[in-house]
């Protein structure tokens, strides 16, 4: 006669000390390993304190890191206080360098133009102005293109992957997607530039209302892509055995 | 060096392009103030380190912004 009136908790626990459910996990891992390529570096370890994280491969102190394994102190809105950050990742830096280099020439500008016929013809209260508002317009130009490559991050969680996009000052998109959402991480690689400095795209497609979420140049993406794919394991295992949060 | 007396200044052609400054500087003052207003937003989304010295270079420019406003008005 089945049990009718067991609770499901009650069978959760059951399962989660199933020998043989749990048997079935490590089948469940290992053709997820044989489908999808074992992993050279293992599990996915997760650090139990500060000193730990410190001594990971990928930490980083700098809080202008482009790729962060495990980041101290990172913090975003609608974080679960259970939720755990694992990568913290922005454009890799060359992407910065036509502002850069602009924002150089913006500098020494007034010092060319000040030679020019023109300005000789208007006085030098204006010219003073002229100077003075070029170099706010400077200042503004140079700290919006860092305000907007700073903001834009893409976060991925032990639950969720976020990718959030900073177009301007008053424009920005937020996109999260559940790892378990996850269907396909390609990783694209393309020019000499990318190749050489290893940074490149990795386009997620998920089960989610956006089908597809792309982190766009970043640092080590076979790294990211492998990190994915753990996590991708972890949450099947979680599901089997009834853990999800 | 020659500078302007305003009196000078509004017997002048520059009169209308020290209007048309003034009126300029204005509306960037207007953005100067969205940009303190999107950093804090920005940092309320993201909360990392640096956040502090971000907020600071976005009053700084606030003020210097101003600071240049005023200076158009009493040139």
């Amino acid at each position: 006669m089945p049990d009718l009136f067991v609770s499901k908790e009650k069978v959760q626990k059951e399962k989660a000390h199933d020998p043989s459910v749990e048997k079935t996990n490590a089948e469940v891992r290992e053709e997820i390993h044989k489908r999808e390529g074992k992993l050279e570096s293992g599990e996915l370890k997760y650090p139990k304190d500060e000193q730990e994280k410190k001594s990971l491969p990928g930490h980083s102190n700098n809080p202008l890191a482009s790729y962060n394994y495990f980041p101290s102190k990172v913090d975003f809105i609608n974080k679960d206080p259970e939720e755990e950050v694992i990568l913290f990742l922005r454009k890799h830096p060359i992407t910065n360098l036509k502002w850069i280099v602009l924002s150089f020439g913006m500098i020494v500008f007034p010092a060319f133009a000040s030679v020019l016929p023109f300005f000789d013809s208007i006085p030098s209260n204006f010219s003073f102005l002229l100077v003075i508002s070029w170099y706010m317009v400077t200042f503004a130009y140079v700290f919006e293109n860092f305000l907007n490559w700073f903001f834009s991050v893409n976060i991925v969680t032990d639950e969720r992957i976020f990718d959030v996009d900073f177009y301007n000052l008053i424009y920005r998109k937020i996109t999260d997607a559940n790892i378990d959402q996850i269907q396909d991480v390609t990783v694209q690689i393309g020019g000499g530039l990318r190749t050489m400095l290893n940074y490149g795209d990795v386009i997620i497609q998920t089960a989610a209302e956006i089908p597809e979420i792309e982190f766009e140049a970043i640092p080590m993406p076979d790294r990211v892509a492998k990190v994915l794919r753990e996590l991708r394991i972890q949450e099947e295992v979680e599901r089997l055995e009834g853990r999800v949060r | 060096m020659n500078f302007l007396d305003p009196g000078q200044l509004r017997d002048s052609g520059f009169f209308i392009l020290k209007i048309a400054s003034v009126v300029l500087l204005a509306l960037y003052f207007v953005y100067a103030f969205i940009i303190v207003r999107q950093v804090n937003l920005m940092t309320q989304t993201i909360d990392v380190a640096f956040k502090k010295p971000l907020k600071v270079f976005a009053a700084l420019h606030l003020i210097y912004a101003l600071l240049v406003l005023l200076y158009a008005i009493i040139m």
